[in-house]
């Protein structure tokens, strides 16, 4: 953990010192309402002695009076109450959620790769609600309860002397075994969840592999260590039942004692007249509600323990390095749209290089495609080019200047990458176009989805354009359909470098004719980097580079890397030839010894 | 009070629909339900005590009745004691045994059910039967039975002590019960309707939040932080609004749920008890005792409430185990207990006339005859889609022919118990589950009886001993998720050693070899040619290098066999063969012979 408790909630501080007043009138409300609470039992004694003993009923009219202002006055307190904790719930918490959402967005690449979404989602949704429950439970409810005891103990006290004598010795004793026992049961409690734990991972694993444990014949084997383990467990819970019920009635033995002294010692003051009636009732009360009070304060160090943890987990996302952005540094301008490769190396991690020494140049205008086996590292080398990770060594440069040298912002917006997993956010169809540029017609939106092979699906929509996708009941498009519409958005963006990352699957063969349609009606201007796992796309690029185990392998025409780059071949014939494209491979060797 | 019936008597069609599960304890479950009955007798006694303590003793002054008082509170709790000690040891004794048969017979239904079975649950889902819809069941009895029954009982022995203080004062009360319901079912409507809203907002935001943390990459590539953020505070704008105004109902139904309860409930009952006090027809003691069962008949109101809601929420477990366990009864396989024998000579493994095809499929395989004789060391080769993987699927038994037979040992398959079937026939498949065991508990799952020392000459045969011997741990080191990661070739090979433990006499190798180097594969598949002749390999392989060997090669091409022979033979004969293995132009792998 990183600093202190302490300090770590002063990281927040700001956007505490922003809410100073709403916390001010929250702790008040708190502290009041918890008071008034505390005059109940004694207005119920009241109701009892007068009432019912002393029968005078028509002091029954001013109790409900009483009670009645009572409680309007603390219904009142509680409106108020209510009112700022759910402006604080959602305004102050969504600061923090806010704060971090936006850290979040500018946070290093290699962030990203070491973290689950779904713990990130934890820490903006949840943890930061701790911070509030917080100070909301723990420093204010803390405090209001020490009051609240402080009041009942008053009361008894105010009432009559003994019986406060009795409650500061009896229910301290109440609380301090209950909560030893408590602690003893939550131990045995958590080994007969462990072992749970342990049964319950052992059949997850054996559940996912059932076939193989069959076909091994391993089927008895499995039922025997099952019920073997399963015995296992019966037996700690068995003993933990034990020990549970012998929790409880001890608790119930110290509470049937206290009980016992609080209704002999009432019985004698009662009779010497020291005590009324509608004052041990009250008495009753107030001891319950003691102990109740005593086991919360008690108690509160382990929710503290909880909501140290979720603030810890903020702070230190807080603390992540962030991307240098570069925003002083001059913006990207391309003439050419060349791209260089010089010595390029880079890891992830220090043990396994991914890329080493990379040198090639992509000409202005021209269409590259990097192949090579999984692994290779040929994302790897765009993630460079886009900046989202610096070489290790060596530099990348676009027309002459490296992209260390530009801004961040520049960089992007002159790279335009389209992923074979495309994102389209919730939004219109719109919307979802106009990603990254900025507004423009309708006209030129038809165009583009022209060109991506879209238009024609978009025009069956009855919305058109301004169909919503990603929401609930919304418009359910395939693949193929997404990664056109990132294909147009492409178009729009008029970007001079684009990458098309095919990944692992290839593009559908729609996308794939708009990709190339795409070259050719563009021409000269714009330079192509294509990660291509079909042949297609290779035979039409200009240069095909070769990348092997992190280095470049070969750099050439498809034909002349047929004829002399016996890597090429091997990987050639690997991966075009067994996934069946037998007749395209025919083409090629017609082709080629045409 | 409708749905409290309806409930009813769905819990009683569910009893009888696990009668065979607890009609053998039924004696235990008489014991429950006297303990509960007891308990309920003691629950209703010790109120009284307290009427004697305020009467006698307080109001009368007899301070002898005093240590009547103590002494019955004492022999109660005694009592109780012994009760609970005793419903607790019964208890456990019932729920173990319940949930023991429950869930041994889940498991046994899971390593007999059909293959085809496997493909469509998943582990989850299997996981959740052994572990909370087990538990539903034991719910079922001990909860939705015996609590339910309990909390019925109290409510009417309740009602009939509130009677028997005072008829008039009960008459009032009772009516007030379906009075109060009737306010809380009003006030929750708005309240539902609020928080369906909440839920939903937030299931929108959640999923949307989740998404653009997945694709991290897109956001910052194309330069969508600024607008991300804005979404972000959009939807929390969207949440807040709803929050609050669920806080708010939330916050009014308290209010008016308290103002019931204080004002029309209780202070109508303190009126009128203070009226009959007056009158001399209760005393102060009945009255006091009578609000206690007043209150507790609303806390029994209010367990039977949750425990209605619990049950709709365990019902869909609880049919998921019990559609599981009825199924048992069908397809299963007949064990018998002859035992398969193979002499020198026999033909082990036959095939004639089969096809098959998956559901919805056109026809994979096509009169598919074949003859594999003791000893041999036979592939089975042809492109991928070929239906090389579905003809060891139908050979192992995991899917039965639509047309014609297969034999083991001259016997039908499908004739043939499980257990004899995994005996015979052993299996490594492409992608062999490896479970999160140690490696030595991993090799054993072939032959649970083996000794260490067998397992380890397993692996020295696999080529895996050297590096187990490598590990810290050795043959004690756990493998698998949590423990050392195994690479594929390494998986295939503690799969190899598998097979090499066990005892069967027919081993197919599916794809087995396909992530090994060739060095190791070489290795491997001297040792397969190095075992004793009476074990017959049937090997399915991609590579050259695992059929080069085999005795007999069958050619498989659009689910028929189209050649077989040596490899000699095939290679020189026939063209699909030759371009099955043949390596582009120029690599320079040509036929190896022999």
């Amino acid at each position: 953990m990183r600093g202190t408790f302490y300090e770590q909630m002063r990281s927040l501080w700001p956007i505490i010192r922003k809410y100073r007043w709403s916390f001010l009138n929250l702790f008040l409300c708190v502290v009041v309402t918890s008071v008034i609470g505390m005059v109940y039992p004694y207005i119920f004694g009241l109701l009892v002695d007068e009432v019912f003993y002393h029968r005078n009923l028509s002091f029954l009219t001013y109790i409900v009076i009483l009670y009645g202002v009572i409680f309007a006055g603390e219904q009142c307190l509680h409106i108020c109450f209510n009112s700022v904790w759910a402006y604080l719930a959602t305004r102050f918490s969504f600061d923090i959620r806010k704060k971090l959402y936006d850290r979040l967005l500018t946070l290093q690449p290699a962030f990203f790769t070491t973290s689950k979404s779904g713990e990130l989602m934890a820490v903006i949704n949840r943890d930061t609600e701790e911070v509030m429950a917080f100070i909301h439970l723990n420093v204010f409810f803390l405090a209001a309860n020490i009051i609240k005891l402080l009041t009942a103990a008053a009361f008894v006290l105010y009432a009559s002397f003994y019986m406060g004598l009795l409650m500061l010795v009896v229910i301290p004793a109440v609380v301090f075994v209950t909560m030893a026992f408590n602690r003893v049961l939550r131990t045995r409690l958590t080994e007969q969840r462990d072992q749970y734990g342990r049964l319950m991972s052992w059949c997850l694993e054996m559940l996912s592999g059932l076939r193989d444990i069959r076909l091994l014949g391993a089927g008895k084997y499995s039922s025997r260590t099952f019920v073997h383990m399963l015995i296992q467990y019966m037996r700690v819970k068995n003993r933990s039942g034990k020990l549970e019920w012998a929790a409880e009635r001890t608790v119930s033995l110290i509470s049937l004692c206290s009980d016992l002294a609080l209704y002999i010692t009432a019985s004698y003051l009662i009779i010497h007249q020291h005590l009324t009636l509608g004052v041990f009732i009250a008495s009753i009360e107030y001891f319950a509600k003691g102990s109740d009070l005593l086991q919360r304060i008690s108690g509160a160090s382990r929710s503290i323990q909880r909501n140290k943890v979720a603030v810890s987990r903020i702070f230190s996302l807080l603390q992540e390095p962030e991307e240098e952005q570069r925003s002083g540094a001059p913006g990207l301008r391309i003439t050419e749209g060349e791209i260089e490769f010089a010595n390029v190396s880079f890891r992830y991690r220090p043990d396994t290089p991914v890329l080493q020494n990379i040198s090639f140049s992509v000409k202005g205008g021209t269409t590259v495609a990097v192949v090579g086996r999984s692994g290779s590292g040929k994302s790897t080398l765009i993630s460079l080019l886009l900046g989202l990770y610096k070489p290790d060594s060596g530099e990348i440069r676009i027309d002459g200047t490296p992209i260390e040298c530009c801004s961040l912002h520049s960089l992007r917006r002159a790279v335009c990458a389209v992923a074979q997993e495309p994102f389209l956010f919730e939004g219109t169809l719109r919307d979802n176009l106009l990603w990254g540029s900025s507004y423009q017609e309708d006209k030129r939106l038809w165009t583009a989805c022209e060109k991506a092979f879209i238009a024609g699906f978009i025009r069956t929509l009855p919305d058109g354009l301004d169909t919503m996708i990603g929401g609930d009941n919304s418009l359910a498009m395939s693949e193929g359909q997404k990664q056109r519409i990132s294909l147009a958005r492409s178009f729009l963006r008029k970007a001079r470098i684009v990458v098309f990352d095919e990944a692992t699957s290839a593009l559908d063969g729609e996308a794939e004719r708009a990709v190339r349609s795409h070259w050719d009606s563009i021409g000269g201007s714009t330079t192509t980097i294509i990660i291509a796992h079909r042949l297609s796309t290779i035979l039409h690029a200009d240069k095909v580079a070769v990348i092997d185990q992190g280095r470049i392998a070969a750099y050439g025409h498809h034909l002349q890397l047929l004829a002399d780059s016996e890597i090429y071949q091997r990987l050639f014939y690997e991966q075009y030839q067994e996934s069946g494209a037998g007749a395209e491979y025919e083409d090629i060797t017609a082709q080629y010894q045409a | 009070m409708k749905t409290s019936l309806h409930n009813i008597r769905l819990k009683l069609h569910w009893v009888r629909a696990f009668s065979v599960q607890w009609q053998r304890r039924r004696s235990n479950f008489g014991c429950l339900i006297g303990f509960k009955a007891l308990l309920l007798g003691l629950g209703l006694v010790a109120p009284l005590l307290f009427k004697l303590l305020i009467d006698r003793v307080i109001v009368n002054g007899q301070l002898n009745a005093l240590w009547l008082v103590c002494s019955g509170y004492v022999a109660v709790y005694i009592a109780q004691t012994a009760i609970t000690g005793a419903q607790a040891f019964v208890g456990n004794k019932f729920t173990n045994h319940l949930t023991f048969a429950v869930r041994s017979a889940v498991w046994s239904r899971y390593i007999t059910m059909p293959f085809s079975e496997y493909s469509r649950m998943n582990t989850g889902d299997l996981k959740g039967r052994l572990d909370q819809d087990a538990d539903a069941v034991d719910r079922l009895f001990k909860v939705q039975l015996l609590e339910y029954g309990y909390s019925c009982a109290y409510l009417l022995a309740g009602a009939a002590m509130m009677a028997v203080f005072s008829w008039k004062l009960a008459l009032v009360a009772l009516l007030m019960v379906p009075v109060s319901f009737w306010i809380t079912h009003k006030l929750g409507v708005g309240a539902r309707r609020v928080s369906a809203d909440y839920r939903q907002v937030y299931g929108q935001y959640e999923g949307w939040l989740q998404h653009s943390l997945q694709h991290w990459r897109e956001i910052k590539v194309n330069r969508m932080e600024k607008r991300s953020s804005l979404r972000f505070t959009e939807y929390w704008h969207a949440i807040s609004k709803v929050f609050f105004q669920k806080e708010m109902y939330w916050f009014m139904n308290r209010v008016l749920q308290e103002f019931k309860d204080l004002f029309i409930t209780r202070m109508n009952l303190y009126f009128l008890g203070g009226l009959l006090i007056l009158h001399g027809e209760m005393t102060i003691g009945s009255l006091l005792v009578f609000m206690k069962y007043y209150e507790m008949l609303f806390t029994h109101l209010g367990i039977m409430n949750d425990l209605d809601m619990q049950f709709t929420g365990d019902l869909p477990g609880l049919d998921k185990i019990k559609t599981l366990l009825a199924d048992e009864a069908q397809g299963v396989r007949k064990e018998r207990r002859a035992l398969l024998e193979v002499q020198p000579g026999d033909t082990v493994l036959s095939a004639s006339g089969v096809s098959f095809g998956y559901e919805g499929t056109a026809a994979v395989l096509q009169n598919i005859s074949l003859d594999i004789r003791y000893g041999a060391r036979v592939a089975i080769v042809g492109r991928s889609g070929s239906g090389k993987s579905t003809l060891v699927k139908l050979l192992l038994g995991i899917y039965a022919p639509h047309e014609g037979s297969i034999r083991l040992a001259g016997k039908e398959l499908h004739q043939i118990g499980e257990a004899e079937l995994r005996r015979m026939v052993g299996v490594v498949m492409q992608n062999p589950a490896i479970f999160n065991l140690s490696i030595l508990e991993n090799v054993r799952l072939a032959r649970p009886k083996a000794s260490t020392a067998e397992i380890e000459a397993a692996c020295r045969q696999a080529d895996m001993d050297e590096f187990i011997r490598k590990l810290p741990q050795g043959y004690e080191t756990v493998i698998g998720e949590r423990g050392v990661q195994l690479s594929g070739g390494q998986k295939q090979r503690l799969a190899l050693a598998r097979v090499f433990l066990s005892d069967a006499r027919i081993i197919l190798l599916d794809e087995a070899t396909s992530m090994l180097d060739h060095v190791t594969e070489a290795s491997i598949h001297h040792a397969f040619a190095n075992l004793p002749a009476d074990r017959t390999v049937i090997t399915i392989a991609h590579r050259l290098s695992s059929v080069m060997y085999a005795d007999d090669i069958m050619l498989l091409d659009q689910g028929r066999i189209v050649d077989q022979g040596k490899h000699q033979k095939l290679w020189e004969d026939n063209g699909l063969y030759r371009l099955l293995f043949e390596q582009p132009a120029g690599t320079g792998v040509s036929s190896p012979g022999r």
